[in-house]
This record gives C-alpha cells, sequence and structure tokens, in this order.
C-alpha cells in the first residue's frame, strides 16, 4: 500500500513539477548563452540598447533558473494542505492506509521533489558559470582544466583527499538532514493548522512555521555553539568535519519528531470538518 | 449474524462546542437498505464521518464487520460524501485508475458502463463538469465497489429530479443484497419506497430504529407523515 501511495503522489505532482525543472533548466541555459554572448561582444560593437535587452533577458533567465525550484517547494506544501486538509482529504482518509502509511507517502514523494529541486539548483549554477568561466578564461583553458581547479580548491580546506572526502559527505549529510526536516516541519504546522485550528486554517499553519522556525533555529544553534569543535578535535577540518555530522544528527532528530508528532496527530485527532 | 455496524456509547464533541453524537447505541444489520434520518444538526453526517473513519470519536466504540476503524475497514466500506472530494485537476480516467488501484472490491467495467449511460466523457477533467456530473461521477465510483457497507451523506440533495430517480436508479441497480446501505437524507418522501428499515436521530441519540413497512402497517402512515409527526413532538 505504501508503494501505491507514493507512486500515485508523484504521478499527481509530476506533470507540474517537471514543468517547472525544465523551465528552471531551459532559463539557466538562455542566461548563460546571454553571458557568453555578452562577453563575446567588443565594446565597440555592443549598443547601450542590445546591452539592455540582453541584460533583461539574462535577469529574467536567472531568476527563473532559480525561482522554478523554489516553487516546486512552495508547491509541495500547498499538495500536502491539497490533500491533507481540504476537501480532497476525504478521499485520502477514506483509502485503504493506515495514516502513518498516508504521511511516510507524502513524505517520501516531497522529499523526493525537494532533492530534485535543490539538485536542480547546483545544475543550474554549473549550467551558467562553467561557459562563463571557460569563455573568460585565457586561451587553451579546457573543461578538463576547470574541473582540476574545482578539486584543487576543495583541497584548500582540507589536507588530503580521504579527508576531503569525509568532508563533503558531511557536508552533503548536514544540508540533506537540514531540507528533510524543514519539509518534516512543514507538513506538521500544517498538519497542525488544520486539525487544531476551527478558522484561517492557512494562516495558523504559516505562523506556526514561523514561530517554530525561530525557535528551532535558536534551539539549534545554542547546542552547535556549545561544542567547541575546533578544542574538541584539536583542528578546523576536523571541527568542520564535526560540526556537519553533529548538524546533520540534531536536523535528522528534528525530522523523526516532527514526523512522529504529525502521524500522532493524524492518527488520533483527526477531524476533518 | 454479526451486525455491519456497531457503535457503543458513541460521543463525539467538535471543540469545545455542544455534542454531535451523545452517548449513542446501536447495531445495523447486513444486508439492508436503511435510512439516517433527521434535521439538520442531528449527527447523521458525524456518525458517517466516524465510521468512513474521518473522525475519531471522543469516546465510545465503533465497529464495522467486528474490526476497529483502521485499514481495514475502509476496504470494506464505500463513502460518498455531500462534497465534491475529488481533484478538480483530475480527469475521470484518472479517477477510475486511482479508485482500480486503491480498491480491490472496484469493478472498472460496472464504472465505465455507468460513465457511458451518463455520456460522461472520460477524458474530461472534473473542473469542466457540472455540480451534478461531478456528483454522479462521485456515485458512480462509490457503487462500483462492490463494498460491505455503503456510506451515502445526502446523495439526493442539490440535484434536480430527475437526476434524483438516476441516483436513486443506480443505488438499486447497483445493490448487493449481502451488503448494507446507510443512506442520510432529508427528502424522506423519495427514498422511503427504497428503504428497508430506518433511525431517526436527534441530538446525536438514535431515538427511533425500526423496519420501514412497519410504519406503514401498525401506524398507516408514510415514512414521510411519521418523521414530521415526531420530529413536531420534538419541535415543540
Amino acid at each position: 500500500m505504501l508503494r501505491k501511495l507514493i507512486v500515485q503522489d508523484l504521478k499527481n505532482q509530476r506533470r507540474t513539477y517537471l514543468m517547472l525543472l525544465l523551465l528552471s533548466v531551459g532559463c539557466a541555459i538562455v542566461s548563460s548563452v546571454c553571458l557568453v554572448i555578452e562577453g563575446l561582444l567588443s565594446s565597440d560593437a555592443s549598443s547601450a540598447l542590445s546591452a539592455m535587452g540582453l541584460g533583461l533577458v539574462m535577469g529574467l533567465a536567472l531568476l527563473s533558473a532559480f525561482l522554478s525550484p523554489v516553487a516546486i517547494v512552495f508547491s509541495v506544501a500547498v499538495y500536502y494542505y491539497r490533500k491533507m486538509v481540504t476537501d480532497e482529504a476525504y478521499l485520502t482518509f477514506t483509502l485503504p492506509a493506515t495514516a502513518k502509511q498516508t504521511l511516510n507517502a507524502k513524505m517520501i514523494s516531497g522529499s523526493i521533489w525537494m532533492i530534485v529541486a535543490a539538485a536542480t539548483i547546483i545544475l543550474n549554477t554549473a549550467i551558467i558559470a562553467i561557459p562563463n568561466v571557460l569563455v573568460h578564461s585565457s586561451d587553451g583553458y579546457t573543461f578538463g582544466m576547470l574541473l582540476k581547479d574545482i578539486a584543487d580548491s576543495f583541497l584548500l580546506y582540507y589536507s588530503s583527499v580521504p579527508t576531503m572526502i569525509v568532508g563533503n559527505i558531511a557536508w552533503l549529510l548536514s544540508n540533506l538532514a537540514t531540507l528533510l526536516s524543514q519539509l518534516a516541519l512543514i507538513y506538521l504546522c500544517i498538519t497542525c493548522g488544520g486539525i487544531l485550528a476551527s478558522k484561517h486554517k492557512v494562516l495558523a499553519g504559516v505562523g506556526l512555521y514561523f514561530g517554530s522556525q525561530t525557535v528551532v533555529g535558536a534551539i539549534m544553534e545554542t547546542v552547535v555553539l556549545a561544542f567547541n569543535f575546533e578544542y574538541l578535535v584539536g583542528s578546523y577540518e576536523g571541527a568542520t568535519i564535526l560540526y556537519y555530522f553533529i548538524n546533520a544528527l540534531l536536523y535528522s532528530g528534528l525530522t523523526v519528531a516532527c514526523h512522529q508528532i504529525n502521524k500522532h496527530l493524524l492518527q488520533n485527532k483527526l477531524n476533518l470538518a | 449474524m454479526e451486525p455491519i455496524l456497531q457503535c457503543s456509547h458513541l460521543t463525539k464533541r467538535y471543540d469545545k462546542g455542544p455534542l454531535a453524537l451523545n452517548d449513542l447505541t446501536m447495531e445495523l444489520p447486513k444486508g439492508e437498505i436503511i435510512g439516517l434520518l433527521g434535521p439538520n444538526g442531528s449527527g447523521k453526517t458525524t456518525l458517517l464521518k466516524l465510521t468512513a473513519g474521518l473522525l475519531t470519536p471522543t469516546c465510545g466504540e465503533i465497529a464495522v464487520n467486528g474490526m476497529r476503524i483502521g485499514a481495514a475497514t475502509k476496504a470494506i466500506v464505500s463513502y460518498l460524501p455531500e462534497r465534491t472530494y475529488l481533484s478538480p485537476t483530475m480527469r475521470v480516467d484518472e479517477c477510475l485508475n486511482l479508485f482500480s488501484t486503491f480498491y480491490a472490491d472496484f469493478d472498472r467495467a460496472r464504472a465505465e458502463e455507468m460513465l457511458r449511460l451518463l455520456s460522461v466523457p472520460t477524458a474530461a477533467k472534473i473542473k469542466t463538469l457540472s455540480k451534478g456530473t461531478r456528483e454522479k461521477v462521485q456515485l458512480v465510483l462509490v457503487m462500483a465497489r462492490r463494498a460491505k457497507l455503503y456510506l451515502l451523506d445526502e446523495p439526493i440533495a442539490g440535484v434536480d429530479p430527475a437526476a434524483r430517480d438516476y441516483i436513486l436508479s443506480t443505488i438499486l441497480r447497483n445493490y448487493d443484497s449481502e451488503s448494507t446501505i446507510l443512506l442520510s437524507t432529508h427528502l424522506i418522501s423519495d427514498i422511503e419506497n427504497v428503504l428497508d428499515s430506518f433511525l431517526f436521530i436527534r441530538d446525536g441519540r438514535v431515538i427511533c430504529h425500526d423496519r420501514a413497512s412497519a410504519v406503514r402497517e401498525m401506524r398507516g402512515q408514510t415514512l414521510d407523515e411519521f418523521f414530521r409527526e415526531v420530529f413536531r413532538c420534538y419541535a415543540n
């Protein structure tokens, strides 16, 4: 049943989200092309008008390249709200599935889209940056040389390749945990708004989210700052890696806590008016 | 025979408001069409939603086919709410796919035949359909399931008389004699001829539960007349 729910959620969302993702990558390509053209034009050839036009297209494309993935994140929250709080929730909660399965499916499908959106932002950054670095660099500078320079820049922060790999894994886990904790918190706030508020459910959910974000952020930073990592580990790079792992652990804990509270509310406090 | 629905001291209060259901105890047998009748605010919809698993009781117990409300009961209960619960952006064929995927008892061929008779294009989006057609599509989806318990909340409210006749005939045509239909409505005169038994509910309690034929035979009244008599007394 969980697999069916996940597939259904992904199917329901794919049309809109794939369109947004393709739009964002397309805009990144347009933006990159505009930047390359702008760089290749000599100062005699470019007139004020063409520079303005080019700038406008590039600006819009740049915005779209990064706003589209952000729109996906917003849409994931709206989808959860529609399926769990509005009239469509009548269908959701009469399917032969437990509240736990329903919530797990939403969490998994939402996480997939959020990770894809985040990956798209990184991809768009590469699409925009790489051609322009190659165009604006000295003659003979190749893509292979660029990759080597990027790899070398990582080693500025780490003493060896294994440490660099561990550090980047830690960084990835930390950001992944932060992303998933945000999703779990958004879902929990929407559920709280839907179940606990008799009126203004959306406002209640939004208010709860920003309020809890402030509190959670303050607690997390306090806990992390309480550890003097460099003293504990004895090196800056070790402290950085430890910071990322502890961050990942704390935000994973937050994800689990939010998810469990949400599950409890849906199992025991469901009141679809 | 085990009853299809058992309620024991079932109570439901919304927020800090009055009781929607007040210590309700009753059992419904299998294989009947039962009218759930009562004035506005009497607790009909609350009872149906509790049975469908959309509400949690404040206290008391409710069981369908001897099972607590959960995924297993939702697999054998087919619920038609009084509002549209299908996503407006879904197509009719996507709704059919959804029901086929999740409900093992969904008879897709029967649903497609009913939609064909209604001339509803399966490629149409729900939002492009009229209100009446949307309600009919929902009814088709619900009645195309071979469920053990059908919960129909005001299925003929807000539609024209011709549509009412269609809905009632659809219910009867697709009704399995081993299943139970619990149907709530205000339009008693339209449905009393199809009912095997009825429940009068007022202020969250069952005040009368009897066979529809008993009212006609013992009292010489239609169910509609009996309803007006009973609830006129309460109104006074």
